[in-house]
């Protein structure tokens, strides 16, 4: 269940690592470097984004990330991937490989490399949460400019969220113990749907007197709690240097060129 | 004499449908002195506190806070004043580590970053949450969500404290760990509450309403030992107030004896 | 229908992060103006909703499957439009970070697919029908219509935007069908649900579901801006739907042009003869058809009406020599080698600082 996955993840980033003490901004805009950089890739590549799997390897293991939980996060996302890139190669059947008589068509080649794309895009995003709270990840992104109002609602949300996922899981355990079926009908879900809105609503009021009797005045104020290190620069500018290096030489193939050489 | 920390005359609000909810309800509470609300579920506790500090207008009557009247004008002044524990802690703790939600309070009144420091770690010490700066309020145990709550609340320095049901789902421990924190506070309090044992301990007064109305005050052993009144309030008289009771059960047995 | 990265393009990618990133700054403007500060704790509640909401997975008539709201309608409804787009952000961000829904750089399209088109198209249509006096009949017709025409066209911008970022050989009209078919009966049963729900809080708390169609006092003040608002927001959907498409498929993948800039080329540079021969020889030996030409010129008939410029780009594409197939495979293995004895190292490595840490046992 997804929400176990979440609460492991959401777990994990309260931990304390190498990289979980990386200012968020370093590891947000490292992230977005890395996944701008392997989207860039033409449609066939394949070998050459292998030796990008290096960067959310060795960050999973520095930050202690289980490998078992990104598979499983990755195995998620896979049913839209797989409905979008099988079609490749039914429609792309173009040789584009041949060896030892084998031949690979395009379309294949460009599904797996839509498969390795989204590996490395869910791992790098996997390891981001795994290694940096949420909030600090909000923080981030207020530091990077983005829109006062959804840094915090992303606080507020992320306060709430697994309260009212509890909640909710309460509420269906309860259901499906006087139902006797764990299958809700429309209707019922219609039900349950509002009784848990109208809760939820209530709840933002009381939230909100507490707000106020604290002096709320329509702004959250939080200390600043962002402090950019050398270290964070450091780490940028490896994952900066790295991505681009990779992007530029195709490393695999020289490799292999090499390994035919000897 | 002094100013009253809290002063209420003849209180009266109705709800939007028309029932009352409190109806000319007068007390008031000396600095420092901690005063029981007992009562029945829906005898208007909960809307008395709302009132006083401001959420809901009277219909009738004044509250006054340290001698500044509850009115629009006047409620930042007094918020400043009054500090409140609601009865879910969840929803008093809304920001992401109990670091941030002590400074909340204090960032809004405007504290400078180096006051503030001290001060939220100071607010969290003497709650002996030393160590939790960084916790996220929902992986805490109940009870250091309440006492973070009262943190948050207390290092507003309030002159009077509200507190609704502050011992509901506290495992024993905790909850004597409480009650034994709020005996040391000097600050004036109010506390709304069924845990009657609780009110004992703390309340040297102890205020009755009933359907909105105030039917009794005073010494809270004479009140709550009152087996009428309890009755007719739909409250029992706590355990500690019938010895005859205790004697009656007798010493408790173990199984093999029955 | 979240959109993953592994289909996006850069420039599509940044293309619509920068459009939803518009329609979020333009948000969070009106809400500063409008500073309504109880609807600030009520947007954050409402945002952890909709993940406790698509907890409840109901059994969808007629089949085995089950299905859950998405609730980007919902949250117009009950916040209007601005306060929905923000909230509906934030969820998914968190989606995209903690539940692995989509990707982090697909977020510029999830908030446009999912976010923009319910929160402003959905409402605008919602509140168009359901006018000064909200009926039950008329907030359920409300509710259906704008959760049909916002899902829907949240489904067609997914496949518009798989096409445009070429990673997907599927043709854009056959796989708008395929999007807009699949969600038709996914967007029946939201709306079913949503009105549902709507209807319920209407009777139970009508100013929450009031208070979002600006009925009330505010009413005659938000008529005012009423139409400016609409056509703001249809150029604004023009815009990203027509200038946004039109630079992601005519320029050739901006980054992707500057990286050609800067190798030089991206063909490698002609291998010495010694693995060319080598491998010549091979492949002669092995391969079935020695003569065939291998190329991605596909047969015509297999890829109907994509769009010309992608063909041009895949023409453009090297030819493969088998020499280069066959060291790109062992590159890749022996990368992959490499990634699994890197992982292995570093994770004894600190399985070892951590027993050192602690200490020996007594």
């Amino acid at each position: 269940m997804s929400r176990i996955d979440a609460n492991r993840l959401d777990r994990h980033a309260y931990g304390d690592s190498l990289i979980h003490r990386l200012d968020p901004r370093a590891k947000v805009l490292a992230t977005l470097v890395f996944i701008l950089t392997v989207v860039s890739f033409d449609k066939y590549a394949v070998a050459p984004l292998l030796p990008f799997l290096f960067f959310p390897v060795v960050t999973a293991a520095l930050g202690s990330v289980p490998l078992g939980l990104i598979l499983r996060r990755f195995a998620v996302t896979l049913p839209f991937i797989l409905l979008v890139g099988i079609f490749n190669p039914l429609l792309d059947r173009a040789a584009m490989i041949q060896v030892a008589g084998l031949q690979i068509s395009g379309g294949w080649v460009s599904f797996t490399s839509i498969l390795l794309r989204g590996l490395l895009c869910v791992m790098a995003g996997i390891v981001l949460i795994a290694t940096t709270r949420l909030p600090m990840i909000a923080e981030a992104l207020g530091g990077l400019r983005f829109p006062k109002a959804l840094v915090v609602q992303l606080l507020l949300l992320y306060r709430y969220l697994f309260v009212l996922m509890d909640e909710a899981g309460r509420m269906r355990r309860a259901r499906a113990l006087r139902a006797g079926t764990r299958k809700i009908s429309l209707r019922d879900a219609a039900g349950m749907l509002s009784s848990l809105l109208l809760r939820t609503v209530d709840r933002s009021e009381a939230v909100w007197h507490a707000m106020l009797a604290r002096g709320f005045a329509g702004e959250i104020r939080s200390p600043n709690r962002l402090h950019w290190h050398l270290a964070d620069t450091l780490f940028l500018a490896l994952v900066a240097a790295a991505c681009t290096t990779l992007r530029v030489h195709p490393i695999a193939d020289r490799v292999g060129e090499w390994v035919l050489n000897l | 004499m002094s100013t009253p920390a809290l002063d209420i005359r003849n209180a009266t609000y109705r709800y939007p449908d028309g029932t009352c909810a409190i109806e000319d309800v007068s007390f008031s509470v000396a600095p420092g002195e901690a005063v029981a609300l007992v009562g029945p579920s829906g005898a208007g506790k909960t809307t008395l506190m709302m009132a006083i500090i401001g959420f809901l207008r009277l219909e009738k009557g004044a509250i006054s806070v340290n001698g500044l009247q509850v009115s629009k004008k006047n409620l930042r002044r007094i918020r400043g004043e009054v500090g409140m524990i609601f009865q879910n802690a969840d929803d008093q703790l809304f920001m992401p580590t109990l670091y941030e939600d002590v400074a909340f309070g204090l960032l809004n009144k405007g504290m400078s970053p180096e006051e503030l420091d001290r001060a939220v770690r100071r607010g969290l010490a003497e709650r002996g949450l030393s160590g939790l700066e960084q916790k996220f309020p929902g992986h805490l145990s109940g009870g250091q969500k309440r006492l973070a709550s009262l943190a948050g609340v207390l290092v507003m320095e309030p002159g009077i404290l509200l507190l609704d049901e502050p011992s509901t789902n506290l495992d024993p421990k905790s909850r004597r760990n409480l009650i034994r924190q709020l005996a040391d506070l000097d600050n004036a309090r109010v506390l709304a509450s069924h845990d009657l044992e609780m009110v004992l301990d703390l309340c040297t007064r102890i205020l009755v309403l009933n359907q909105g109305r105030l039917v009794a005050e005073g010494d809270p052993a004479r009140v709550l030992g009152n087996e009428d009144l309890m009755e007719d309030c739909n409250l029992e008289v706590p355990h500690s107030l019938q010895p005859h009771r205790l004697q009656h059960h007798g010493p408790p047995r173990s199984q093999r004896d029955s | 229908m979240h959109m993953a990265d592994a289909l996006l393009s850069p420039t599509v990618g940044v293309g619509f992060v920068a459009a939803s990133g518009t329609a979020l700054a333009y948000s969070a403007k009106r809400i500063k103006e409008e500073a309504d500060d109880r609807k600030i704790p009520l947007m954050g509640v409402l945002g952890a909703f909709v993940f406790a909401a698509q907890m409840i997975n109901f059994t969808i008539p007629g089949t085995g499957s089950s299905g859950h709201i998405g609730g980007g309608m919902l949250l117009a409804m009950l916040l209007g439009p601005y306060e929905a787009l923000i909230t509906m952000a934030s969820v998914l961000i968190v989606q995209a970070l903690l539940f692995a829904d989509g990707g982090i750089l697909a977020l510029g399209t999830n908030i446009w697919n999912m976010g923009f088109y319910p929160c402003f198209v959905g409402w605008w249509i919602y509140r168009a029908i359901v006018g000064r006096n909200p009926t039950y009949a008329r907030l359920s017709v409300a509710a259906m219509v704008g959760i049909l025409i916002a899902l829907e066209m949240g489904a067609f911008s997914v496949a518009v935007e798989t096409v445009l970022s070429g990673k997907s050989e599927l043709p854009l009209a056959k796989f708008s069908l395929l999007m807009v078919g699949i969600h038709f009966p996914i967007a029946v049963i939201e709306g079913f649900l949503t009105l549902g729900v709507v209807n319920f809080v209407y009777r139970i708390r009508p100013e929450v579901v009031k208070a979002s169609l600006g009925i009330g006092q505010a009413f005659e003040q938000s008529r005012a801006s009423y139409k400016p608002l609409l056509t703001t927001v249809l150029v604004a959907a023009l815009l990203v739907g027509g200038v946004v498409a039109w630079f992601a498929s005519s320029l050739p993948d901006g980054l992707e042009w500057s990286i050609r800039k800067i190798a030089g080329s991206e063909e490698l540079p002609a291998a010495p003869d010694g693995i060319h021969g080598r491998l010549a020889h091979i492949q002669e030996k092995t391969a079935p058809f020695p003569d065939y030409e291998i190329g991605p010129a596909a047969p015509e008939a297999h890829r109907p009406e994509g769009p010309a410029k992608r063909r041009t780009g895949e023409a453009a594409w090297p030819r493969v020599s088998p020499g280069r197939s066959l060291s790109g495979i062992i590159g890749s293995l022996v990368v992959l080698a490499f990634v699994c004895l890197t992982a292995f190292v570093l994770v004894r490595l600190r399985n070892k600082r951590e027993r050192m840490q602690e200490g020996p046992p007594e």
